[in-house]
């Protein structure tokens, strides 16, 4: 990316040979940006997508001419490897970006590293935003705060809805015996016992709920205690990679029929890689935030991802992580200062409807840099939904049930098909719900 | 991907003076913009040096919908490959400092891509670094159609004529 061309020129001044600067030397000093990706691990699939939207923001903001009179967005990246166990580790990361003189961190994609992060963030007050974690823990930790002291926001909304979405295609595929599989941390344990609630208030029986650990060579032991348990339907919490490689264990073991529910953690490219034989989930559906609608704000979003940088179309949450750039990029502008606090209370000032304002797209942040020097009030509206921060820094947005199909099965869709990249087949938004619809 | 393609910009000194080189650095998301770019121009505007180092998205709405105004300098509208040729030069530059705006256009005059970034062009000075982004005319300027050459280095060798 980033095609450079150079234009050397021959400078003059009219009345001075050796010209001198005039301003301070800092005076387009980069403002620096803490990204927290998976580069590597079970994210690893997703996370150089997402990183990619980030960069987009950066560009685009450059190419405006930056943050707070002239000064250059710099990206400081640091790879999480997915590395969701390891609170020691994720508190250096954020120490490392520190050292290195962020003013505001985007990421982390998996919760538990989010959390892990903020929890050294938070207390110094940098403001933090991820695109895709959505553990109802990250609620509980703002909510525990006083409001003065938050600085985790994020542009997804939190799994406390989603669990009802779960509940709601279990009633949808006609599911009488219902196992839950999913990760035993901050994203897959609370989720879990929501789904398990949900399915219960909705009367569906629920056979056996099994936490598993991410990042097993394989886990023919769970799928061994589910299998005992003959479920009919298996809501499954997981990541790419854990899930992938449980569906070729459920298979190996002779399995059977069964239908798989995933959640948005599956909804990904990585995951239908990491099982390798597509004809495996001809019957895996999933719940999700719905992203990528067709909106002017996303395809303004996917016109630009697509012209500059690969041409690919954005993976899924690629724009719940343009729109979490954006916003802090603004945020800074509209602040005028990289003072934390500052920078987090214009979070909510660039992102909701105090006055009225005038709208901004994703894609056009130029416009937006343009009408917040003006002193203008904005209302940023994302790539991925409208992105409205609540009090504790949580996002509506309504929800789809998804369904996979393999590249060999032709299914009508009545929804939003969503290609993926290499022929892998396509997710189908089988059924559209609202946040009200979920909330009810 | 970035490559480094040299090309130069002269500008005449006054008297007295010897040339000061100063490089721009002007930078596409992705070869491909380059390959859709028939013509560019460099425009550098006068700024207030204390209220004006924001100007940039204001000069860029300015150029976008209503023209390029006034600025202090600016180059011809000239085939692209003639910037880096090193075959397109300016008069002088003030000192103080300055916001270059460089607009990129397709083989039908559109405006498919800008960028603009404030800088002080002084001796030793760090190069101008200039941004392109796709303008919303982008997509409709180039959607469908096929590239025709498979490098910026073919394009310049063939003349600018492919794309």
């Amino acid at each position: 990316m980033n095609f450079r061309w150079t234009i050397t020129l021959a400078a003059t001044l009219a009345c001075a040979c050796g010209p001198e600067a005039t301003l301070p030397e800092d005076t387009f000093e980069p403002i620096r940006i803490g990204l927290v990706v998976s580069r590597s691990g079970a994210l690893g699939g997703d996370g150089p997508g997402w990183e990619e939207a980030s960069r987009l923001a950066a560009l685009e903001v450059n190419a405006a001419g930056g943050l707070l009179g002239g000064r250059p967005v710099e990206l400081v990246v640091v790879d999480d490897e997915t590395n969701t166990g390891d609170t020691e580790f994720q508190a250096q990361l954020a120490d490392e970006l520190m050292r290195e003189g962020v003013v505001g961190v985007v990421g982390a994609a998996a919760s538990s590293i989010s959390l892990g992060v903020t929890a050294v963030l938070t207390p110094a007050r940098v403001p933090q935003i991820s695109c895709c974690s959505t553990s109802d823990r990250i609620t509980a930790f703002n909510e525990a705060l006083e409001p003065d002291a938050r600085f985790f926001f994020r542009t997804i909304a939190p799994d406390s809805l989603q669990s009802r979405v779960v509940a709601i295609a279990a009633e949808d595929q006609a599911c009488a015996n219902v196992a839950i599989l999913h990760l035993d941390d901050d994203y897959g344990q609370p989720f879990g016992d929501a789904i398990a609630a949900a399915l219960t208030q909705r009367g569906v029986p629920i056979a056996i709920q099994v936490p598993f650990t991410e990042g097993q060579p394989s886990y023919t032991a769970e799928v061994g205690m589910v299998m005992a348990a003959m479920p009919d339907c298996i809501s499954l919490v997981a990541f790419p990679r854990s899930a992938g490689v449980i569906i070729r264990d459920w298979d190996g073991a002779g399995g059977g029929d069964v239908t798989w529910i995933g959640t948005d953690g599956i909804r990904a490219p990585a995951f239908v890689n990491e099982v390798g034989n597509p004809d495996l989930l001809s019957n895996v559906f999933g719940t999700s935030p719905v992203t990528d609608a067709l909106t002017p704000e996303y395809n303004s979003y996917r016109d630009r991802f697509q012209a500059s940088l690969s041409g690919e179309a954005p993976i899924p949450f690629s724009s719940n992580q343009y729109d979490a750039t954006a916003l802090l990029l603004l945020a800074i502008e509209r602040a005028g200062t990289t003072d934390g606090a500052a920078v987090r209370d214009a979070l909510y000032e660039v992102s909701t409807r105090d006055t009225e304002p005038d709208f901004q797209r994703a894609g056009e942040l130029a416009d937006a840099l343009h009408e917040i020097g003006l002193g203008r009030d904005i209302d940023y509206q994302g790539a991925s939904g409208n992105v409205d921060f609540d009090e504790v820094g949580n996002v509506v947005s309504p929800y789809e049930i998804w369904r996979y199909d393999p590249p060999s099965v032709s299914r009508m869709c009545r929804g939003v098909v969503t290609a993926l990249p290499e022929g892998l087949g396509s997710f189908c938004r089988d059924r559209t719900l609202t946040s009200d619809e979920v909330g009810s | 991907m970035s490559r480094g393609l040299g090309a130069a910009l002269a500008l005449v000194l006054v008297a007295g003076c010897a040339p000061t080189p100063v490089e721009v650095d002007v930078r596409f998301p992705r070869e491909e913009n380059f390959l859709f770019t028939s013509f560019g121009q460099l425009l550098v505007f006068t700024i207030d040096p204390e209220e004006g180092l924001g100007d940039c998205p204001a000069l860029l709405e300015q150029v976008e919908s209503s023209g390029i105004g006034m600025p202090a300098l600016q180059t011809d509208r000239v085939p692209i490959c003639e910037f880096r040729a090193g075959g397109v030069s300016f008069d002088d530059v003030p000192p103080g400092p300055h916001a270059y705006v460089m607009l990129a256009f397709d083989d039908s005059d559109n405006l498919i891509l800008d960028g603009c970034t404030v800088a002080e062009a002084y001796v030793d000075a760090p190069p101008v670094q200039v941004q392109l982004f796709p303008t919303s005319d982008y997509v409709t300027s180039t959607m469908g159609r096929t590239l025709t050459c498979s490098s910026a280095e073919d394009k310049c060798a063939a003349g600018g004529g492919c794309r």
